[in-house]
């Protein structure tokens, strides 16, 4: 995002965009030479390439695994293989709650996963994605903080230090004297991390959970009626996802 | 349709006794047997139920000797009433607000439940999309573009198939209205400044937009006039947060707004600039669309510095 906000800095908004987008575009023509070739070689350094990105760049990594897995989906039986491994990678990923705006990112690219695993294998549900499930919805769950109260946010902040005419909204660089730009892109980065986390709050991990939850419970009473083998899993799986009382007897 | 059992007639005799003037009563047995026909309703049954319908189940009994032992007729069995309710699509958005949550016109990025009630009786459902947007399982969720989606419910043939359309829409625009609640800025006397807090609600709303993130896009300001023109314009841009802030269930964001304009030094003269902002909105962490705007207008508008500020229908006005 620091990337992104250099661009919003340097000139306006829409041609930031379209920078991101042409980068993207860029590597979705790797990805499908990549694919299409077939060659073990080429989609092991792909994958590389794009597990590479998630420690920087958490949106990038989960838009280009998006663009992987839909070509992968494409190719059909051939790739059903690299897709179900490429998945598994970007379900172990971590949404870290430590910088609310990644993790908005984050959570939102892992459900996109989630919900194309889900869709692929639906027909003929197995435990081991089921377990990838249950991870992700434990994950969701524990990162819901009980009883979050909204923290204050502005979509335009006021410059705290007034040393001339302010507006609040204002250019940080029309700021002359630097501790009252200093002051005032702090305020600007501490209204951010708020408005994050208000939004992952209060909007996108309760709606998630919703989502989530009810797909992997759905996904399992699948998969145990067709291999009733597995119902002894189901308590694992519902801890594992952090199932309440009631959904644990729903799963039965 | 119920089982009917016929009634079972048991085969039986008929008995005469015949009189001679001389002799001892003569008697004469000879076998006799009922027949029972097949099961007819009254009024008969029709080949589809679909609400209310009640018929009475009969057979006809005939004798084998009607002239000694007549036919019993029609016996009837019983009645049965059929109380059906058609089973049809139910959808429940999963927004609270607006009250309505059956509503078939929906904001882009919302859920909705559906269930098939009363379940049909015969046949397994399949549900399937056509359309815009996503569906898993009995869930279905809006894209993050307006569109139209049919959501089909199919229990086989023979059994039923029942269809339900949503309309998904995007937000139109927003009203600001002055939030009331927030402490007002201070100013020192004598000093030029105005200032309000707004909130704004996207419109419509008759659909939910929580789904939605906007922000206001940077740029220049315009229209720069009179007193304003003293200063370099680019003191005078509009670089507001470049966070996406979400929206809640009455599709209000999720903070306020802070139009504050304060500190020009006098000598003042009447003269002002705007702020055309581009509004870019998205559902998730979906592609951008900026198709909205409003515009923030500050003006001095005397030589006592009295300023205003107007944003969206929002309005505020103070004199040094």
């Amino acid at each position: 995002m620091k990337k992104f906000q250099k661009y919003l800095y340097c000139g306006s908004f829409l041609p930031a965009m379209r920078i991101a987008s042409a980068h993207a575009e860029g590597f979705k023509d790797q990805i499908e030479e990549a694919v299409n070739s077939g060659s073990e070689q080429r989609l092991s350094l792909l994958s590389s390439r794009i597990e590479a990105v998630f420690k920087t760049n958490a949106t990038d990594y989960f838009q280009y695994h998006e663009q992987f897995e839909a070509a992968l989906e494409k190719r059909g039986q051939s790739a059903v293989k690299e897709l179900r491994k490429q998945m598994a990678l970007a379900m172990e990923k971590q949404c870290a709650q430590s910088n609310a705006e990644v993790a908005l990112d984050c959570f939102a690219g892992k459900e996109k996963v989630a919900n194309r695993l889900m869709r692929t294998t639906n027909s003929k549900p197995e435990l081991e994605l089921a377990e990838q499930l249950a991870r992700f919805v434990g994950e969701v769950r524990t990162a819901i903080i009980p009883g979050y109260h909204r923290q204050e946010v502005e979509l335009n902040v006021l410059p705290p230090i007034q040393t001339g005419p302010i507006n609040a909204g204002m250019d940080p660089k029309a700021i002359a004297d630097p501790v009252a730009r200093a002051a005032y892109e702090k305020a600007i980065a501490e209204n951010s991390d708020r408005s994050s986390m208000n939004t992952l709050q209060m909007v996108v991990l309760p709606k998630m959970d919703q989502s989530v939850s009810s797909n992997f419970i759905r996904y399992v009473k699948t998969m145990v009626d067709q291999n009733p083998q597995t119902k002894e899993q189901t308590t694992r799986l519902s801890a594992l996802a952090k199932l309440t009382e009631q959904e644990r007897k729903d799963i039965q | 349709m119920p089982v009917v059992t016929p009634p079972i007639y048991a085969p039986g005799q008929k008995y005469r006794i015949v009189s001679y003037d001389c002799s001892d009563a003569y008697c004469e047995t000879n076998d006799i047997t009922y027949s029972v026909g097949a099961v007819q309703w009254d009024p008969p049954l029709p080949s589809k139920i679909t609400s209310t319908f009640s018929s009475t189940a009969y057979v006809n009994v005939t004798s084998s000797d009607p002239a000694l032992c007549g036919n019993p007729g029609r016996v009837n069995i019983g009645t049965v009433t059929w109380n059906l309710s058609p089973s049809e699509i139910t959808s429940q958005c999963v927004a609270t607000t607006p009250a309505d949550r059956t509503r078939t016109t929906i904001g882009v990025g919302e859920v909705v439940n559906l269930s098939l009630t009363p379940a049909p009786s015969c046949g397994s459902v399949t549900w399937t999309l056509s359309g815009v947007g996503t569906l898993s399982g009995t869930t279905y969720t809006a894209p993050d573009r307006a569109g139209s989606a049919t959501i089909t419910a199919d229990a086989g043939c023979g059994c039923g198939k029942w269809t339900k359309t949503f309309s998904v829409i995007e937000p139109s625009g927003a009203v600001a209205t002055t939030n009331g609640a927030a402490a007002p800025d201070t100013f020192a006397a004598g000093a030029q400044g105005v200032c309000m807090h707004l909130i704004f609600t996207f419109q419509p709303t008759t659909v939910c937009f929580s789904a939605v993130q906007f922000l206001e896009v940077p740029g220049p300001a315009s229209n720069i006039t009179g007193y304003m023109t003293r200063f370099n314009p680019a003191s005078l841009a509009h670089s507001p947060s470049t966070t996406w802030i979400g929206l809640d269930e009455s599709n209000r964001p999720l903070g306020q707004d802070h139009a504050h304009h304060a500190g020009y030094p006098s000598p003042w003269s009447a003269g002002g600039f705007d702020w055309v902002i581009p509004v870019a909105w998205r559902v998730g962490s979906g592609n951008a669309k900026t198709n909205l705007s409003w515009t923030q207008s500050v003006r001095i508008t005397d030589t006592s510095g009295t300023t205003s500020v107007t944003k969206a229908g929002a309005s505020a006005t103070r004199t040094p």
